[in-house]
């Protein structure tokens, strides 16, 4: 068989093949599931203003608590204020890189 | 028209996600078929393939068509699934291409649903690329160069499978008018 007349053939036969969805359900139970989508993405958008939210009042609560101690001259549970101080000041910067870790990783997901 | 509709649901309203669904579910439930091959697979594909464009329409920039987007991201949940659920095709045919004449002339003697069963089963027989292919290439008239766009083949590839797939949908069609209806017509 050659080419030009094979081709004209299966031309023919896949005309013959086009299928319909046979489920007559299935727009209607199709948005049954886009509708919660929806809705999760919604709260799920609305989740993330509030962390943005609780993250800048966190990291101003952070800021002023780290000045507040820098500046105190006596010891703060045995330990002098300096070291107290510096203790605090890491604690936040790994807090401050791990949120904001996680932020980056929500609004990539968003 | 579908850019209308894709705003309207960024802009949150959601029902008009259905003018998509009606517009593309018949078209993207053949293009499944011919890669799944069985009813039940293919909605859950196509059901997976417009949840996961609902989820990312947002990305959705309109460089391209929206069919064709929407086509990468089904055939790409189509082979996933069918990853998933392992199945192979293995083909079985007499691996004679028939005479032009007499295959068209037995083929013409089947009434339209004889003929409609016949193809419809013959596809579920061949490769899933292969059947993606004619399907693709035949019945959406996508050029060999939308085509590779939309599957990710090369085009050698592309031309490859396309060339195997009329071979095979030719041979299988051929056994099974020979197997079940001149067989039963003698």
């Amino acid at each position: 068989m050659n080419t030009g007349k094979e081709d004209k053939l299966v031309r023919e036969l896949m005309e013959k093949s086009g299928r319909e969805m046979p489920f007559a359900d299935f727009e209607d139970k199709l948005m049954v599931q886009i509708y919660k989508e929806a809705k999760t993405s919604r709260s799920f958008l609305k989740d993330i203003q509030l962390s943005w939210f609780f993250f800048v009042l966190g990291t101003l609560f952070g800021l002023i608590l780290n000045i507040m101690v820098s500046k105190m001259n006596q010891p703060i549970m045995g330990l002098p204020a300096q070291q107290f101080s510096l203790i605090i000041q890491t604690l936040f910067v790994i807090f401050l890189l791990f949120q904001i870790d996680r932020f980056i990783g929500l609004q990539k997901k968003s | 028209m579908d850019s209308v509709y894709i705003r309207n649901v960024l802009n949150g309203s959601t029902e008009d996600f259905r003018f998509l669904i009606r517009k593309y579910k018949d078209l993207a439930f053949s293009v499944a078929l011919a890669v799944v091959k069985n009813e039940f697979d293919a909605e859950e594909v196509v059901q997976e393939s417009f949840i996961k464009v609902f989820q990312n329409l947002k990305s959705f920039k309109g460089k391209s068509d929206f069919k064709t987007w929407f086509y990468r991201i089904m055939i790409n949940e189509a082979f996933k699934h069918l990853q998933k659920s392992k199945k192979e095709i293995v083909l079985s045919t007499n691996q004679n291409l028939p005479e032009t004449e007499e295959f068209e002339e037995n083929f013409r003697g089947l009434n339209d649903e004889e003929q409609k069963y016949l193809v419809t089963q013959s596809l579920k027989k061949i490769p899933p690329q292969e059947s993606l292919s004619l399907q693709l290439f035949y019945l959406e008239g996508n050029s060999i160069h939308e085509m590779i766009n939309l599957t990710g083949w090369s085009e050698a590839n592309a031309k490859v499978i396309l060339y195997r797939a009329r071979k095979h949908l030719l041979e299988v069609v051929n056994t099974m008018i020979g197997k079940e209806f001149l067989i039963g017509k003698r």
